[in-house]
């Protein structure tokens, strides 16, 4: 536990943020989110977007009453429901959903992808409403401001969760003031991946997007940018080019046989950094691109992300009236 | 009979993906070639019964790699469960706190990132370039070959080439791991692996008696003494190269073989936040083993080599007459070293001008080591607020390019202190097996994982393994444990390069004491300031219990 500190200073008042982003629904890192205010000592807590996990796990009834489920290669026999809660917190903890269901479930799932991806957005609206209701539990005695955004894989379902919430607050092309100084314009949506999300877009259109929202600021140059898809060639959108003609989408390599790295972000996020020059920026959506950035005045972080091995990799910032006054990433 | 597809058991939505580009091959690759697989022949075979005559090879051979895989299934389990760069730093300081992982880190990085990388530079040059020319102008007679060999060994020359390979491999990989990756897979790794096929060869191709008939046709060349007179020789100078095995040559031979194991994991653990499958323990940890595996493969050779091809008693003494009375013995073998022994059975040009070139693939590759591995630390390092942010820059390419020319700069420029101080450089040599000690410290923190991180072991790999109800990585830490401590301690009490040693090991190991020491205040002071500017160093590493 960490001793509340003099938030006077000679620079002023300030205002503790943390940022995390990607927990792709993992429970675990959702759950530590949950702690952070109070181990961090932190006023505002942010999620920057992709709440939603990737993977439904089937766990099939059988006819003895034990349930069979296979996850990480590995089969699984569940012979009570103590052991099935086990398994379905541990998958829960990594992202993933559990599906209850019979052999003939199964068997649609498998004949069926767009009855994964009804199950899956079931399994999400679910998931969603139990960290909506801890949050308003937990966090909403302690007075902090919680903010919790769509990213690109979300499905549009986990909005209307969101945004019933007098505790949880959706960013999601709305400005929210996290203080009495700063405010902070937020945008879930991506430029085209190769995978065609449902809130991915084309640069037009996420330009436009942009355009409708930023104007809609005060102060835009001590306001924060928080847009899940990072500036393009900023160096926290370095990823594997994908060949996205075929499906899943492969890795690119070169004559050696090497991958070939390349900028994802969004041109149209640069351009609207480079033009308004927020104080800053915060993105996520690409896991492995931890770092920092200085885009003109703008200084844009991305923290990174390892939900599937339970680490909420975060961020903490210390604003003052009108500037950063200290950044630093976290591993819990 | 066609067979069907596996049906599906868990369904992906269609949403976006994390890929990395490291393949687990490159992984074994990287592993066997930083622990020096084929340039290690020049410790074991050359060298090593002249240091340690009284040592069982084999025993000592197995031993370490059978040991050592507890070492690397430790590593496999941490890596698996936190599969990010940085490696030892990163382990140390999550499981022990930041103070330990910096001190530590931060002191290995002064002798790997400033003196490995001198020293692999200066191996490639004084080890192969000039022996090489050397052994040419023996050869074809031609005096200019032996004359170029004598003017690359000039400290005036050697200091301009020593910082050329240094700024130069700093070049590469200041252009992202890519380059360097191709270079490894295309040249070093088969460079490597031809030479130790050369050398199994020139058993099946050239007889003793060939070898003999050849090694005394060279010596004649080279104004050394003929092999026949050897053993005699050494046995009138107080050497008996008959005499048995002992424990304490074998335990010495084993921790001079540890320091080329560790880096068999330790390297590309600084390096596994752009492993493919990172995440999956079987996976890290059979490419640990298979680098191990072929090291052991690498040594069994120089072991046939030793024992049965040129035979013990000759290669005891031979070797121990290079290093302790290399006047009497002459040929200037000091100089040459192994891989010019290796070329005597063929006494064929072409034959050493292709071992050279293995060798230089095998070696090579610890000069990039020495800048990836520090360069890495450094960037986890800034991340944490340790160090200033420009540490952190990282290029387009991916590089940590700011880092990447700090370590190098400074390898350049202690390159002419090391080169007109040689004392200087005896003490940073024996300050390295201190790194022993480091690696000894991430399998104790690998064996108490379980209970230090206890949310973070119970969702990784290693989770669900166990061994009469503890975890197995604990079980296997103990006896990894066990195995690093017996090795440090056995280096820091050895009457050679230990505290009780010659003056030079003594004044490195208290050296490598001072860097800590040192070290230890730069975190305290680095802490201080940044709490001043209102981080607390601390909340890096906090420990956030799940709701």
């Amino acid at each position: 536990m960490v001793s509340k500190r003099n938030r006077k200073s000679s620079q002023g008042p300030s205002t503790r943020v943390f940022f995390t982003t990607d927990v792709h629904g993992s429970e675990h890192c959702f759950r530590k989110f949950l702690k952070v205010a109070e181990t961090y000592d932190v006023d505002v807590l942010i999620i920057g977007g992709d709440l939603a996990g990737k993977v439904v796990v089937p766990i099939v009834r059988r006819s003895d009453g034990s349930y069979w489920c296979n996850y990480m290669g590995r089969d699984l026999i569940l012979n009570t429901e103590e052991e099935l809660a086990a398994t379905r917190d541990k998958i829960g903890r990594l992202g993933s959903y559990l599906y209850e269901t019979d052999t003939d479930g199964l068997e649609q799932l498998r004949n069926d992808h767009s009855k994964v991806e009804a199950v899956a957005v079931e399994l999400i609206v679910e998931r969603m409403r139990t960290w909506v209701k801890l949050a308003e539990d937990r966090l909403g005695p302690t007075g902090k401001k919680v903010i919790m955004g769509p990213g690109n894989d979300d499905p549009f379902a986990i909005s209307e969760i969101l945004n019933s919430s007098d505790v949880v607050q959706n960013p999601d092309e709305e400005i929210i003031w996290i203080d009495e100084h700063h405010e902070m314009a937020g945008l879930g949506y991506a430029n085209m991946t190769p995978w065609k999300c449902t809130r991915d877009l084309t640069e037009d259109q996420l330009r436009a997007k942009i355009g409708d929202l930023v104007p809609k600021l005060q102060n835009v140059e001590n306001s924060i940018f928080c847009f899940h898809v990072p500036p393009i060639d900023s160096q926290l959108d370095t990823c594997p080019r994908l060949d996205d003609s075929v499906y899943p989408p492969k890795v690119v390599v070169d004559r050696t046989g090497q991958a070939e790295y390349y900028g994802s972000g969004s041109s149209a996020v640069r351009e609207a950094i480079e033009t308004y020059q927020p104080l800053l920026g915060l993105h996520g959506h690409i896991h492995e691109s931890k770092g920092i950035a200085r885009i003109g005045r703008t200084t844009c972080f991305n923290p990174g992300s390892e939900y599937a091995e339970g680490i909420l990799h975060g961020l903490i910032l210390t604003l003052t009236e009108d500037s950063l006054r200290s950044y630093q990433f976290t591993t819990a | 009979m066609s067979q069907k597809a596996p049906a599906e058991t868990v369904f992906l939505r269609n949403s976006s993906g994390v890929i990395r580009a490291m393949s687990p091959t490159d992984g074994v690759f990287f592993g066997y070639l930083s622990a020096a697989g084929l340039y290690g022949l020049v410790f074991y075979m050359f060298l090593g019964p002249g240091l340690f005559p009284r040592a069982n090879f084999l025993m000592a051979d197995v031993l370490t790699v059978v040991l050592f895989l507890a070492v690397y299934c430790v590593y496999a389990v941490l890596g698996s469960a936190m599969p990010r760069s940085g490696g030892d730093y990163v382990f140390q300081t999550r499981v022990f706190g930041p103070g330990f992982g910096f001190t530590i880190s931060i002191a290995a990085f002064v002798v790997w990132g400033w003196w490995f990388c001198y020293l692999a530079a200066s191996s490639i040059l004084a080890g192969l370039i000039a022996p090489m020319f050397n052994v040419i102008g023996v050869s074809t007679g031609n005096h200019a070959w032996v004359t170029a060999a004598e003017y690359v060994s000039k400290t005036s020359v050697r200091i301009p080439i020593i910082m050329a390979l240094i700024l130069g491999s700093g070049w590469i990989m200041s252009r992202g791991l890519k380059p360097f990756l191709r270079i490894q897979r295309y040249f070093m790794m088969p460079a490597s692996i031809l030479g130790v096929v050369l050398i199994a060869a020139s058993l099946l191709f050239f007889s003793h008696a060939t070898f003999m008939s050849h090694l005394a046709t060279f010596q004649h060349q080279v104004g050394g003494l003929a092999p026949s007179q050897v053993i005699s020789k050494a046995r009138s100078l107080g050497f008996n190269p008959a005499q048995g095995y002992s424990l304490a040559d074998t335990v010495g031979m084993a921790v001079f073989l540890s320091f080329l194991f560790i880096w068999v994991c330790e390297v590309p653990s600084l390096t596994f936040g752009e492993l493919k499958s990172a995440g999956r323990l079987k996976t890290v940890f059979g490419m640990f083993a298979t680098a191990g595996a072929l090291m052991f493969v690498t040594f069994l050779i120089g072991l046939v080599w030793t024992y049965s091809y040129v035979g013990l008693p000759f290669m005891r003494a031979f070797s121990w007459m290079v290093v302790n009375q290399p006047d009497t013995l002459g040929g200037d073998w000091g100089f040459r070293g192994a891989p010019t022994f290796l070329y005597i059975p063929s006494l064929n040009i072409w034959i050493a001008v292709l071992l050279f070139i293995c060798f230089l693939g095998a070696t090579s590759q610890s000069l990039f080591n020495t800048i990836i591995g520090p360069s890495r630390m450094l960037l986890a390092m800034s991340f944490d607020r340790l160090l200033p942010e420009w540490m952190g820059k990282v290029n387009k390419k991916g590089a940590p390019y700011a880092a990447i020319w700090l370590g190098i700069g400074v390898a350049v420029a202690l390159t002419v202190v090391f080169e007109v101080l040689p004392n200087i450089a005896e003490v940073l040599f024996w300050s390295s097996f201190a790194s022993l000690a480091g690696v000894t410290l991430t399998v104790i923190a690998g064996t108490i994982f379980p209970w230090r991180m206890k949310d973070v072991y119970e969702v990784s790999p290693a989770s669900q393994y166990r061994l009469g109800g503890i975890p197995l990585v604990t079980a296997i830490g103990i006896i990894g444990t066990a195995f690093m401590l017996t090795m440090s301690l056995t280096n820091l009490f050895n009457s050679t390069f230990g505290l009780f040693g010659t003056g030079a090991a003594r004044v490195g190991l208290v050296f490598a004491v001072a860097l800590i020491l040192v070290a230890a205040i730069g975190y305290v002071g680095a802490k201080w300031y940044r709490r001043s500017t209102g981080i607390d160093i601390l909340l890096n590493f906090a420990a956030v219990p799940p709701e």
